[in-house]
């Protein structure tokens, strides 16, 4: 039984694990640099001092310490910030050329590794982008974009835990209950089974003519009352842990939709310019308005 | 002559008898009054031979009148000869006005004929000319509502019956009919297709990246190829095929090579560089392997995998290998700004860098006795390939962008500044400077060199002569053009635009199809074949495209006009001058 109920715990958890991750929010910023000859190498000279994006912290985003060409990498140093347990970020790098053409990056062509395990200081590699770069003159835009991701689709419905999410729970809830109901009967069952042997032993009959039928009986429907019994309440305490944990990442969920998808809040109490028609007091005016209801 | 002769003789012989009896008889009053009637008469010969033969009478006075008679008769018969001659000059003359009127009115009446035959003719053509025009606007709206058989018929119909005098409409309509009749898909892929190269020339075999990084083989499936594709091994990010086909170098993230044989199957696994992969070739006679590593090494390994050679020097990622096109020597360039050759053994026959400069681009020329290098700082040079300086492709004042090589001349084309294009021959001799009033952003030579493509900003792709005299500006494209090539036979053109469509010209500047080839806009000539290999469907689908040409002279060895879906359609369009039709056939 303990087995059972740490196997749907983990399965409660790994839906957690295994939901997918959409963006709630992002910033973007656009640097222009030219690429330029030093000691030989090539080098980026940035056409503005990226000082709003070099070392600043935004909110919990993650903060790039810096991006420079290594050889022919192209590396963008970062700090993670703090994320919330549900949550995590995606840095993204592309490239638009002269031409106004984008180069975005190929899986195999991004790594990423810890560059100063102490100050928590992380690097996401663009191997040999400078191939990307033909000409030393022209001014070229590096692309970063760093997103909050969540696990909440911010463009679709604000999550509930509707009705008919909760109609499995009841289900199994009821499956458990009446498997409790069964082990009663069975228990019912069993005593009167027993009683039974008792009563014959206690008249005197033989062993063999009292034993078998309802000893037997009674050590059978025993078993199956546990059997029952045990399945059932072991049935309704997964079935609440996972209603539970289901509520709690669903309520977890409306919280971030809340935040990040929500359209801004207007006041309940609206006071507008407004149009009567004729028959009740036809006129211009003005109508004040409060709603009861989440806008 | 003879009957002449025959006459005189008489006549003679009648005035000397005539005179010798008037010289006896009395008759000169006879002669005289008859001579003068006869001059009433103006019977002057006959009066004055009468008065002669008077004055030869014995009975003639001496004083008489008869010399003033003959006098007044000759003065007379003049008189009556002078209106004679007058009356038969007009005469004549009216004659002469009457067959130059007569003539007049000939020539007039020709050149009202010629005219008429002319105007007839110029009508007939200009009807010809509007039928086939019609024809070719009709096949298009037939194409359009999917009869797409009945648009081909109707619009080769058009090209017969336009004979010579083509209009663009008549080419376009044909090539967008010859394109939906006879497109031929090979392959429909689960993702959008970021690269495809047609193997050893051809269409039966296509080596195919698809999004997301898997690699495919297409193999002879003319008919239905979509059965014979063979997916490679998952984790390669970049694949090479040998030059006829039938191997494959592929790698991944991780250093090692894997050898694929035209089935798929891993033949060799190559092992021996530190760090992953970022370029690979095959030697033109597929019997060698170079390799370009992140471990700044390249590697030189026959084809069944057995290293040869370990090629240091590079302090850079090396990024690009090259055979020489005749096999005699490969280059790598690395990220040290460097390139360098070598002999087939190993050996490094130079270097090729500048003094704080950092090279950019490297190609060597389709004989192998030239390579020319573009550097950061804009020069561009050409070195044979054991590094010797032949010539400085470019001022110093005009930085060069990039350099290209025709495949089949000694000719080269070299960007120069933003706006400029120069030619010149790989001894340096310039032949031709092309100028353009927006930046270039891409060019390509005709093999021969005889002909150069630019393309710029503008959106146009122009076609220069070797002598730098524009030719043609091919407009169309509405966003930036990204590529534009010769046909391998020099006839044809395909430009291909960041809106995704690819279209087919001829050299005269003539659209003759077009269609949308996906986002990636993947096409190309088949090298060895009148046809184009091309992405369609959203970038989703491969598909072989004739040249209409070749489907125009397939149906001229057909009897079209002769059969019965050509008749039907003649007769459903009511088309006219069908007897130019059977004429031109």
């Amino acid at each position: 039984m303990r087995y059972l109920l740490f196997i749907l715990i983990l399965a409660g958890q790994n839906t957690g694990f295994a939901q997918n991750l959409y963006p709630l929010q992002s910033i973007s910023d656009s640097l222009g640099f030219r690429l330029v000859l030093a000691n030989r190498q090539p080098a980026l000279q940035w056409l503005a001092v990226p000082d709003a994006v070099l070392g600043a912290r935004r909110g919990n985003y993650p903060m790039v310490t810096a991006i420079m060409l290594r050889e022919s990498d192209l590396v963008v140093q970062y700090e993670p910030g703090r994320s919330p347990a549900d949550q995590s970020y995606r840095i993204e790098l592309d490239l638009q050329l002269p031409d106004g053409s984008r180069i975005v990056p190929q899986p195999h062509e991004l790594t990423e590794t810890t560059a100063d395990a102490d100050k928590g200081i992380r690097e996401l590699v663009w191997l040999d982008a400078l191939e990307y770069l033909p000409d030393f003159g022209p001014t070229y835009a590096l692309h970063l974009h760093r997103t909050r991701m969540g696990a909440v689709n911010c463009s679709g419905e604000r999550p509930v835990f509707s009705l008919k999410k909760q109609l499995p729970h009841y289900a199994a809830a009821g499956a458990g209950l009446a498997l409790v109901g069964l082990g009663q009967v069975y228990n019912q069952q069993k005593k009167d089974s027993y009683a039974q042997y008792k009563a014959y032993w206690a008249d005197g009959k033989t062993r063999e003519e009292a034993d078998d039928p309802f000893l037997k009986t009674a050590k059978d429907k025993k078993t199956a009352a546990e059997a029952s019994t045990y399945i059932g309440l072991a049935l309704l305490g997964a079935d609440a842990l996972w209603y539970t944990l289901r509520a709690i990442k669903i309520n977890r969920r409306q919280k971030t939709y809340d935040t990040f998808c929500a359209p801004p809040a207007t006041s309940s109490l609206q006071f507008r310019p407004a149009i009567f028609p004729a028959g009740i007091q036809p006129g211009v005016g003005f109508s004040l308005t409060f709603s009861l209801s989440r806008p | 002559m003879k009957i002449k002769q025959f006459l005189l003789i008489p006549a003679l012989f009648g005035i000397s008898v005539s005179t010798a009896i008037a010289q006896q008889v009395p008759c000169y009053f006879k002669y005289r009054d008859e001579g003068i009637q006869e001059m009433r008469q103006k019977k002057f010969s006959d009066a004055n031979n009468l008065y002669w033969l008077a004055f030869l009478c014995s009975d003639k006075p001496e004083k008489n009148d008869l010399s003033d008679l003959i006098q007044q008769c000759q003065a007379n018969w003049v008189r009556d000869l002078e209106v004679s001659v007058q009356q038969q000059k007009v005469a004549y003359e009216a004659a002469v006005t009457a067959r130059q009127e007569a003539e007049a009115s000939k020539v007039s009446e020709e050149k009202a004929r010629r005219e008429a035959e002319k105007n007839a003719r110029k009508a007939r053509e200009q009807g010809i000319r509007a039928e086939s025009l019609r024809m070719a606007l009709v096949s298009d709206m037939v194409r359009q509502k999917g009869r797409i058989s009945d648009a081909l018929t109707l619009a080769y119909l058009a090209l017969q019956m336009a004979g010579p005098d083509l209009s663009p409409p008549m080419m376009r309509a044909f090539g967008d009919a010859v394109r939906d009749s006879f497109t031929h898909t090979l392959f429909n892929s689960p993702d959008i297709l970021e690269r495809m190269e047609p193997l050893n020339g051809n269409a039966t075999g296509v080596l195919l990246k698809i999004n997301g990084g898997n690699y495919y083989i297409l193999r002879d499936g003319s008919n239905d190829m979509q059965s014979q594709v063979t997916r490679l091994d998952s984790d390669l990010s970049n694949v090479t095929a040998s030059p006829r086909g039938d191997r494959f170098i592929g790698w991944g993230k991780s250093p090692k090579i894997q050898i694929f044989d035209a089935t798929g199957a891993e033949v060799a696994v190559l092992t021996g560089h530190s760090e992953p992969i970022r370029t690979a070739a095959f030697s033109p006679d597929g019997q060698l392997i170079v390799t370009g590593s992140r471990d700044n090494t390249a590697r030189l390994w026959s084809h069944t995998g057995n290293p040869l050679a370990v090629l240091d020097g590079h302090t850079g990622n090396v990024q690009q290998v090259v055979f020489a096109p005749d096999g005699s020597y490969f280059l790598t360039r690395a990220s040290d700004g460097t390139a360098r050759t070598w002999s087939l053994q190993g050996t490094l026959l130079a270097v090729f860098q500048a003094d704080d400069a950092y090279l950019r681009t490297v190609c060597i020329a389709p004989d192998s006795k030239q390579i020319a290098a573009v550097f950061s700082d804009g020069q561009a040079r050409l070195h044979t390939p054991d590094g010797k300086q032949i010539t400085a492709l470019n001022p110093k004042d005009q930085p060069a962008k990039d350099v290209i090589f025709a495949a089949a001349s000694p000719i080269l084309a070299v960007c120069v500044g933003a706006k400029t294009v120069q030619t010149c021959t790989t001894s340096g001799t310039a032949l031709a400077t092309c100028i353009h009033q927006t930046e270039v952003t891409g060019m390509a030579l005709a093999a021969d060199g005889s002909a150069l493509l630019t393309w710029a900003k503008d959106h146009v792709v122009r076609l220069w002569d070797n002598h730098g005299k524009l030719l043609h500006e091919l407009r169309g494209h509405r966003t930036d053009v990204t590529e534009a090539a010769f046909s391998p036979d020099g006839r044809h053109i395909l430009t291909t635009s960041k809106d995704g469509t690819t279209k087919l010209w001829d050299l005269e500047g003539n659209i003759l199809t077009d269609w949308v080839s996906g986002p990636n806009a993947l096409v190309q000539f088949l090298p060895n074949e009148t046809a184009m290999l091309t992405v369609m469907n959203g970038g989703r689908s491969v598909a072989r495209i004739p040249f209409p040409e070749q489907i125009y002279g397939q149906m001229n060895r057909q009897d079209v006009l002769d059969s019965a879906g050509a008749k039907a359609v003649l007769e459903e369009f009511k088309v006219q001058f069908l007897d130019a039709l059977t004429a031109r056939q």
